[in-house]
């Protein structure tokens, strides 16, 4: 009879505790990483009596939780993928909208800045029209900054975004090892492992491989260690090492992540966080941002430099030669924080004739204590460099005659005293050129649309030509300049120039005497139509600037012997010139960049097409990935999560089984009444 | 096989959060009337609808260019021929004054005349564009032309102060043509066969001069007027020819901007009847979907115990 309570009451516990774990899955039907629990029955050791074996009833050998590690290792690995793609393409859409934008895009203002200088081309005299020039070259400035201050803005939410999800990590990392530590105790102590701890552990292992690829390992005592990225390691049985952000040692501005274990100091660790949200900022900012940013940056430094270059060449209202229309960006130098001064070299700037030769790359500049070196930080390409040895005449690193290598001009002599081996420099020619372009003219007047240079017949008082033949000078123009300085005003050649035939040459004289060369030009009327010549003239004076010009113009028609044209500085109120604005006009469809393969608005189309496709494919994978995610949670939840249905059943099931321990209880209750009342 | 409960309920959500956000893609598609609403959705066509704009900006600066090239094509074709009317009328006046019965008053007369035709031409000769600028001085837009001068001695000379630089405009992606001639092509390069100077104004006052004296106006003042006129209508037909070089290039720029337009309509611009269709086929999906979830968090054993 003790026997039948002994069963009943022990059976009416295991049911309480079996309703109880019921209860608990219900309650925590929404708790994420919870793994359903099972309560395991076992049978109790028989007794022998009377010659047989009689069962004693059941009781708790364990609560389990439903749970599968490579099902729950899938959705770290589908978590890490996910979140990349989903951060990634977060940020990547944010970027393909300003450039896509046709309004504030960079295109539009391409556009009406070069209308504008047709205007001027069309009416050159008109003050309005070089007014809107000016304006639109304005405009064109601010869209640069604008589009610039938005990728700017996108770097700095990335860089914030950084930040805070490696403080994330560093949290997730410190709950992870205490829990190890709580886990491993409780094991140690009773041989079983806390299921709910060990859910909790998951769930923050699940969050930890939303900020960072982990890989983790469970060593015997249930410690689980992770490791990040491509092997970094985050959490070590009960300790856990810590990210932080630091200056990168080049751009003190630019942050680098730095992974600080106990008593081992940090090691950068910036490209290796790979996957995860922070795999995906920089992944972003790696592929999309910084190459965007210096696309543009590419395309402000072209269209400054190459517009300047033509703008020189013309001659203005106030018949001075033309200035600089745009202020031209400047490459920025970083020296290596380790270097041994923290010099950089002065005259690091865009090689104007080899300005479509500019890439969108980064560089480093290195010095090994013997030659120099250039290294493409994009591509590796390593362009080696000697300084000093061209002796003043090919380029050897001098201020005289500097290195020219794509597109970039560049001289060490200023640092070459202080360099020491090892010290290496990063060039970032076009990174901040979109922000640094600006607009310079201001007055109308100052809009060089006139030709530097004119050529006529020589004429009479009354302006009738003296000339008989019908040879022709024509198409004009100032090619190159040099060693003029416009705040001298000097004018290109500063002499009238005599073209002579004496009917084979035309044989050329300056009345100041300058160099001309060459000094004659063979012509034939009926071979040489049309031909193209061009002479160099210089003064053959040091100072203040040894002024050396390149005049270029064409030779037509059947000239008599002793027929004369002069070329002229063209200072004489030439106001409805339009040579040059032609050319500064012309340079919108010409292929100046890329080398020589892109207009300024095909690098515009290369850029936007480069962000575009991007975030085209990040969508698809993000998508993708979102749906593998959702597959592997639900295959992990099939195993592991509540479902209420099969919790009604049980509640049914055992409450029916506790029900029935109790009526085991009160059979025996009223069996013993019936002794007693026997007895009594 | 086992479904949690947390499976079904996001698959229900899951399927009318998808449908919702495809149906808001058409629904602003709509609103816009753009196929392409950000550049990823399309990249190739985005990259080739900058160029496509860049093309267009200027095919249609090119129009204004070319409007502009003839306006100032046409003044001087209206110009020049004022002075050939002019000229046609003191060649009327040589061949008069050719005669024996004419008095030295009548001569004077005459000469009274053509000084006034002088001036005429050198009004037409002196004509300013619509922005102010002296259409025949070539680049010195603000010189006037011609000027007479007087010497003390009275000795009255006619003087080019222009340069000898034609200035061209773009009507063409790569045409230019030349907007106007200047003065020294138009009125002062011409020499006879000797190579002697017979400018249009030496010629006229020459004329003038000579009545003036009494003198009988022979065949080489007719000569010299025809050098003139020969000279004005060589620079009308050129003037002409590039007035037709510009419509021509006017119709191409115009077919050029048609197709272009054409060409980036189809790249971005929405097929309204599919959209519509696709819309109402994506509405009935999250109906549907809506539904479906309302049923299934419905059923529940709770409900029957």
């Amino acid at each position: 009879m003790s026997d039948l309570l002994a069963i009943g009451t022990s059976a009416l516990l295991n049911y309480q505790r079996a309703l109880s774990t019921t209860s608990h899955n219900i309650a925590n039907i929404n708790t994420a990483g919870y793994s359903r629990q099972n309560v395991e029955f076992g049978t109790n050791n028989p007794k022998f009596e009377g010659g047989t074996w009689y069962g004693t009833g059941a009781h708790v050998v364990s609560v389990n939780r439903a749970y599968n590690g490579l099902l729950t290792e899938q959705v770290r690995i589908h978590t890490t993928l996910a979140e990349r793609a989903d951060a990634y393409y977060g940020y990547a859409k944010q970027v393909d909208d300003i450039l896509s934008d046709s309004k504030a895009g960079l295109g539009a203002a391409v556009n009406s800045f070069f209308t504008a200088v047709q205007g001027v081309a069309n009416d050159p005299s008109s003050t309005p029209a070089r007014q809107v020039m000016i304006t639109s070259g304005q405009s064109l400035v601010d869209r640069f900054h604008y589009v610039d201050n938005r990728l700017d803005e996108i770097e700095q939410q990335v860089s914030r975004d950084v930040e805070t999800t490696v403080a994330e990590i560093n949290e997730l990392g410190t709950a992870i090892a205490q829990l190890n530590s709580d886990i491993s105790f409780a094991y140690g102590a009773t041989g079983h492992a806390p299921n709910d701890l060990l859910d909790q552990r998951d769930a923050l292992l699940e969050e930890l491989s939303g900020k960072v690829q982990v890989q983790v390992v469970v060593n015997d005592s249930l410690m689980a260690n992770v490791f990040m990225g491509t092997g970094q390691p985050l959490v070590l049985d009960a300790s856990s090492g810590s990210l932080s952000v630091e200056p990168n040692i080049y751009v003190p501005t630019v942050r680098d992540i730095q992974l600080n274990l106990a008593g081992q100091g940090g090691t950068t660790v910036t490209t290796q966080m790979t996957g995860g949200a922070l795999g995906g900022a920089m992944d972003f900012m790696n592929d999309i941002l910084l190459p965007a940013r210096r696309d543009l940056g590419q395309i402000a430094a072209a269209v400054s430099v190459s517009f300047n270059d033509q703008h020189r060449l013309g001659i203005d209202l106030q018949n001075q030669l033309g200035g600089d229309f745009f202020t031209e960006p400047v490459p920025r130098v970083f020296a290596n924080a380790n270097n041994t001064t923290q010099n950089v070299p002065a005259l690091v700037d865009f090689d104007v004739d080899g300005i479509a030769n500019l890439t969108t790359n980064d560089y480093y500049l290195k010095y090994d204590g013997v030659d120099w070196s250039l290294t493409n930080a994009q591509t590796g390409v390593v362009t080696p460099l000697s300084y000093g040895t061209g002796g003043g005449v090919a380029p050897d690193g001098t201020d005289a005659t500097p290195w020219k290598v794509d597109g970039l001009s560049i001289s060490v002599e200023d640092i070459v005293g202080t360099v020491g081996a090892g010290d290496s420099f990063l060039i970032q020619p076009t990174a901040n050129a979109a922000e640094e372009i600006a607009q310079r003219i201001e007055e109308p007047s100052q809009v060089a649309a006139a030709s530097a240079v004119a050529v006529q017949q020589t004429t009479d008082a009354q302006g009738r030509p003296v000339n008989t033949g019908t040879g022709l000078v024509d198409q004009v123009r100032l090619s190159r300049s040099s060693g003029i300085d416009p705040q001298f005003t000097l004018l290109p050649m500063g002499d009238d120039i005599t073209l002579t035939y004496d009917g084979t040459n035309y044989n050329l004289s300056s009345t100041l005497g300058f160099n001309i060369t060459p000094p004659t030009i063979a012509y034939a009327a009926g071979t040489n139509n049309g031909m193209s010549a061009t002479v160099t003239i210089d003064d053959g004076a040091p100072l203040p600037l040894t002024r050396s010009v390149d005049i270029t113009f064409r030779l037509s028609g059947s000239p008599a012997a002793g027929d004369s044209f002069i070329l002229y500085d063209n200072d004489n109120g030439a106001s409805s010139d339009n040579t040059n604005a032609l050319q500064l006009a012309a340079l919108e469809s010409r292929k100046l960049m890329n080398g020589g393969t892109a207009s300024y608005n095909d690098a515009n189309g290369e850029m936007l097409a480069d962000a575009s496709t991007k975030t085209h494919r990040a969508e698809i994978t993000a998508d993708a990935e979102t749906v593998l995610q959702d597959q592997a949670k639900e295959l992990r939840d099939n195993v592991s999560a509540v479902n209420l249905d099969q919790e009604a059943a049980s509640l049914l099931d055992f409450q029916q089984a506790y029900q029935a321990s109790s009526r085991v209880i009160s059979t025996a209750n009223t069996l013993f009444d019936t002794l007693l009342k026997v007895v009594g | 096989m086992r479904i949690s409960s947390v499976t079904i309920q996001n698959q229900g959500i899951n399927a009318i959060l998808d449908r919702q956000a495809t149906m808001q893609k058409t629904e602003l598609q709509l609103a816009s009337g753009s196929r392409m609403l950000r550049a990823s959705d399309d990249p190739a066509a985005a990259a080739v609808t900058i160029g496509l704009d860049q093309q267009v900006s200027m095919h249609e600066q090119f129009q204004k260019n070319a409007g502009q090239a003839s306006s100032r094509l046409e003044l001087e074709e209206s110009a020049l021929e004022g002075i050939t009317n002019a000229m046609q009328r003191a060649r009327e006046l040589t061949i008069q004054a050719n005669s024996g019965a004419l008095s030295p008053q009548n001569r004077q007369s005459i000469a009274d005349e053509i000084d006034n035709i002088v001036d005429a031409v050198l009004g037409f000769a002196n004509t300013k564009d619509g922005n102010g600028d002296y259409l025949f001085s070539g680049a010195r837009g603000s010189t006037p032309p011609v000027v007479k001068t007087v010497t003390p001695a009275g000795t009255i000379a006619y003087v080019y102060q222009g340069d000898q630089t034609r200035r061209d405009i773009q009507i063409g992606p790569t045409r230019t043509v030349a907007d106007a001639d200047t003065g020294f092509d138009a009125f002062m390069a011409i020499v006879d066969a000797t190579g002697a100077q017979k400018d249009i104004f030496s010629t006229l006052s020459g004329l003038s001069t000579a009545l003036r004296a009494n003198a009988m106006p022979d065949g080489t003042h007719i000569g010299n007027i025809d050098l003139g006129m020969q000279n004005l209508l060589d620079t009308r037909a050129s003037v002409g020819a590039r007035l037709r070089a510009v419509d021509e290039e006017k119709e191409k720029n115009t077919a050029i901007l048609n197709q272009m337009a054409t060409l980036r309509s189809d790249l971005n611009d929405l097929d309204y009847a599919d959209a519509i269709s696709r819309f109402n086929l994506e509405r009935v999906g999250l109906e549907a979907a809506q539904k479906a979830y309302n049923k299934v968090q419905g059923l529940s054993l709770f409900n029957y115990i």
